[in-house]
């Protein structure tokens, strides 16, 4: 058993050399390889990624949403309908909101704005407790003190749409383990809101209603769509199925793509490995005339793949997570193009799983291997006397 | 037909093993007709050298299979999320008929290639190679199996849709005890506990007699068999507790039976031990019992070894096992808390 | 006492289907430990086919050959690699180095499949190299040092596992005659040490070589003991 493993040892030495013998050979191969990883890594840490996103929005998605329609856009509305629902049986709670976006031309980046009456409605698991959201107070997300540079410092102003300043007072920063949710939400109380995007006192832009019954929810949004015609009334399901219809659909045709781009990264690992040359068999002759066993041989031609394919692969991986962290995937955007309606501006947290690096090292190494095998298997058979 | 990355790779994997299979197949057949020790013709040497080689591939095989089913589990669990109804790899598992026949099937497809590279082992021990056309004739029985794994496995996945209800191990192990561990029928808890720790130390001291018999001298084929016997039995009663009442208390919860959540981080990977040894055991039992048909002079001393090392292991991994497998229950009845 | 014995050896070769070369005939031969031998003849008389089978390279078609009691005429390949690793040290004609491989790589060689460990080659290797005059030489790669040099590696490492048989195929073919005095000084320190040696050669300075203790004549297959 030891001298087993210290002559296992000896050949996996035997077999770096020979790698950094044929440098040039395999550096081409680890190329391709590490760029199939790449591609393949940046996918699968993409899409699990959103998925992982796409399950904490949904989280924090109300039961239903009612947005005011008029000409097929959405527009304010007035605050008041909500009493207009007070009579429907099974809801819980109404809550008005409101929800728009911030261009800052300071910096050129775009700030989610939502106005709440009390933060204690559909944020409030995000705060800290008892958080004063009277005033001009905010809470903010982290990238926007970054992008503001309030670090060190509380008080800000922004524009209003007639240009005149709104000053403001950071209360208190979300949690970055919500990054994905918080990252450039500025969290304030309704009338200041309003007054930042100059809206009328009783102005709303959607009304949020939690029902008690998550099985209702179906009849409760219809007796809505009843009472309060001319609005849209988004269910949460609705949402998680728009999620992830795009989604899964655009993965699984990416995935189908990718599948072959594996298949011609095999035939490519084939045919390097089974044009071995004279020198090749020259070689394995002599070392087969000196003692060594065909398995020896078939262990050292697997260690040569093993370590390019391992050192290719765990290159592949870091640069696709530096891919999907610093460059948020910028590759495959196009792909999830659809995505960028449901959240404007959002930067990917990449999120990876023991499952995400199983399923890669099974799609790059295992193909990998198995197209080398064959040809390493056939190139041992050489026999010892071809060279005498 | 669910296309996702998982349902993929598990096809992609299949159709690599199964390439290489067809590719020591047609050794395999060649070997079976044309092999012949006492021959000196170039093809010989040739058959020599290639049965040598078609047991590598079958190693690597092996090997694919091997984790090709550690992925189906995980894959079941992944499918979970998407299947109504399903919590666990379970419920994805039963989501259609060919979910769980293509599990066992994997299973029995390893034990086999398992015991196929025991006998090659033994084997290539003599330079007579006495069992050369035994194995590879072996291989001919293996393949339909492969077959018939990867049909299911392709069926499974061709059949897994979205809208299809399925149920999930709560209700399909249910019928529980007053205790709310175990079914309340004959097979009650006490007996699974009586099964799995009686019956496995029942196998442990006779495997650890058979090691000191096979040590002083030689063992009597029948009692190798008698105890490989057991330990199929075993296997197949052993994995009924461990679903029924072990994972119950793994999990602290009475309706929670899943096979596959204690292989997951959340139980810190409790299952992959816990299978191992049991497996393990069983692999050592069995096989060593199998061996007993195999008569050829040439490698009896080897036969010997391999009987003797793994009843001595298979000892050692059913004595790990119980105390894994007891683990969880003496937390839960001592501690009043579960292990987790 | 009979340490190699070859008993009614013939080989023949395929060439292709239905022609067959018949290379060996009825060869019996007796080779006594620590003995010398030499087999001369002309090229394409058979010399390298039967060290070949001496050596283990392959195994003979008919006939029995066996080296120390064992029977290696009929061993698989797996065996026979075993025989060559621990009985036998070859020294070929053309050498067979792995020329993108330093000199002491190139003698460590043998020793990788035997899992012994590096520190130890090197230690081993590192007597050889001073042995043979090549320790200023073990970092060059084979491709850039001389005929010689590149002899005296192909020797130490067939030595370097420390084989009771060593044999070479025309070891003075490439060889000035300096440097086929170097080899024989070398050769008779090894038979000093009891190794047993078989030369095969068609250059006189080998055969009429004080060191060789039998001389056979190969000829069309048939082997015949000179005087």
């Amino acid at each position: 058993m030891k001298n087993a493993i210290s002559r296992h040892l000896n050949l996996l030495d035997f077999s770096l050399l020979s790698l950094l013998r044929n440098r040039l050979k395999n550096f081409g191969m680890f190329v391709v390889f590490t760029l199939v990883v790449f591609f393949l890594g940046s996918f699968q840490l993409f899409t699990s990624s959103l998925q992982f996103m796409s399950d904490q929005l949904l989280e924090n998605v109300p039961d239903i949403t009612i947005q005011q329609m008029s000409a097929g856009r959405q527009i304010n509305m007035n605050g008041d309908l909500a009493d207009r629902l007070s009579h429907i049986y099974g809801i819980k709670s109404v809550t008005r909101r409101i929800w728009g976006y911030y261009f800052d031309e300071s910096n050129g980046a775009n700030y989610t704005v939502v106005g709440v009456e009390s933060p204690a409605s559909s944020f409030s698991h995000l705060l800290p407790e008892g958080t004063d959201l009277s005033a001009s107070r905010v809470i903010m997300g982290e990238g926007v003190e970054r992008v503001r540079g309030l670090t060190g410092r509380k008080a800000f102003t922004l524009f209003r749409p007639d240009l005149s300043q709104q000053g403001f007072e950071k209360a208190a920063v979300f949690d970055p383990n919500t990054r994905s949710l918080t990252s450039d939400m500025l969290l304030m109380h309704m009338d200041t809101a309003r007054s930042l995007f100059g809206m009328q006192a009783d102005e709303i832009t959607d009304l949020l209603v939690e029902s008690g019954n998550p099985a209702e929810i179906d009849t409760i949004a219809k007796k809505i769509r009843a009472a309060l015609p001319g609005t849209r009334v988004i269910t949460k399901e609705q949402i998680a199925k728009t999620y992830h219809g795009v989604f899964g659909w655009r993965s699984g045709v990416g995935s189908i793509a990718l599948a072959g781009g594996i298949l011609a990264f095999m035939i490519l690992a084939w045919e390097r490995a089974s044009g071995f040359s004279r020198e090749e068999k020259r070689e394995t002759a002599i070392l087969r005339g000196i003692g060594f066993q065909a398995a020896d041989i078939l262990s050292i031609k697997i260690y040569e793949t093993f370590c390019l394919s391992l050192t290719a692969f765990l290159a592949g991986l870091v640069l696709s997570w530096m891919h999907i962290a610093f460059f948020d995937g910028i590759l495959f955007k196009p792909l999830l193009l659809g995505w960028s309606v449901l959240k404007p501006g959002f930067s990917i947290i990449p999120h990876v799983t023991g499952n995400d690096l199983l399923l890669l090292f099974c799609l790059s190494v295992v193909p990998y291997w198995c197209a080398a095998l064959i040809p390493a298997w056939r190139s041992t058979l050489v026999r010892a006397d071809s060279v005498v | 037909m669910l296309v996702n990355i998982y349902s993929i790779t598990l096809s992609l994997l299949s159709i690599v093993a199964g390439f290489f299979f067809l590719r020591s197949l047609i050794v395999a057949f060649r070997i079976v007709r044309y092999f012949n020790i006492d021959e000196d013709s170039r093809l010989q040497i040739r058959l020599e050298d290639e049965g040598l080689l078609s047991s590598a591939l079958i190693q690597f095989c092996c090997f694919i299979q091997l984790g090709g089913t550690l992925l189906f589990v995980l894959a079941a669990d992944d499918f979970s999320t998407v299947l109504a109804g399903a919590m666990c790899g379970t419920g994805s598992l039963l989501a259609n008929a060919y979910g769980f026949p293509a599990l066992i099937v994997k299973l029995v497809g390893i034990f086999c290639y398992g015991f196929w590279i025991v006998l090659h082992r033994i084997d290539i021990s003599s330079p007579a190679f006495p069992l050369m056309k035994l194995k590879h004739g072996l291989l001919f029985v293996i393949f339909p199996l492969f077959l018939l794994d990867t049909s299911l496995q392709i069926l499974y996945l061709a059949n897994l849709t979205p809208d299809i209800v399925t149920s999930c191990c709560g209700t399909l192990f249910t019928e529980k005890g007053p205790d709310g561990f175990g079914p309340n029928l004959a097979f009650s808890a006490t007996n699974q506990f009586l099964l799995l720790f009686g019956g496995g130390s029942l196998l442990a001291i006779t495997s650890l007699f058979l090691y000191k018999m096979l040590s002083t001298g030689s063992a009597n084929a029948w009692l190798l068999r008698i105890n490989g016997t057991g330990w199929a039995l075993y296997c197949v009663f052993g994995l009924m507790a461990i679903i029924l009442t072990i994972s119950s208390y793994v999990y602290a919860m009475p309706y929670h039976n899943c096979p596959f959540d204690m292989l997951k981080p959340e139980y810190y990977f409790f299952g992959y031990p816990l299978y191992f040894t049991f497996f393990g055991a069983v692999f050592c039992g069995v096989s060593s019992a199998l061996l007993t048909w195999i008569r050829a002079n040439e490698v009896q001393s080897m036969v010997f070894n391999y009987q003797r090392n793994s009843m001595k292991i298979a000892f050692l991994l059913s004595l790990c096992f119980m105390i894994l497998a007891a683990a969880p229950v003496f937390f839960y009845r001592l501690g009043g808390t579960d292990i987790f | 006492m009979i340490m190699i014995e070859l008993k009614n050896v013939e080989k023949q070769f395929t060439v292709s289907r239905n022609e067959k070369v018949h290379i060996l005939h009825e060869i019996s031969l007796g080779i006594k430990k620590n003995q010398c031998i030499c087999i001369e003849g002309p090229s394409g008389s058979g010399k390298t086919t039967l060290l070949s089978i001496l050596g283990g390279l392959y195994g003979p078609t008919s006939g029995s050959a066996s080296v120390d009691g064992v029977k290696i005429s009929r061993l698989p390949e797996l065996f026979l690699t075993r025989y060559r690793r621990e009985k036998v040290g070859f020294i070929y004609q053309h050498y067979n180095l792995l020329e993108n491989l330093t000199v002491l790589q190139n003698i460590c060689l043998p020793l990788v499949p035997l899992g012994i460990h590096p520190n130890e080659q090197k230690r081993r290797a590192k007597r050889l190299l001073d042995r043979f005059q090549l320790s200023h030489r073990q970092e060059y790669q084979v491709s850039s040092i001389s005929g010689g040099e590149q002899q005296r590696t192909a020797i130490a490492r067939a030595l370097i596992n420390d084989p009771p048989i060593v044999i070479g195929d025309e070891p003075t073919a490439h060889l000035d005659a300096e440097l086929s005095h170097d080899l024989f000084f070398h050769l008779s320190t090894l038979k000093a040490e009891g190794k047993t040696i078989i030369l095969a050669s068609h250059d006189p300075f080998v055969l009429n070589h004080p060191l060789v203790d039998v001389r056979y004549r190969m000829e069309g297959g048939r082997l015949s003991q000179d005087s």
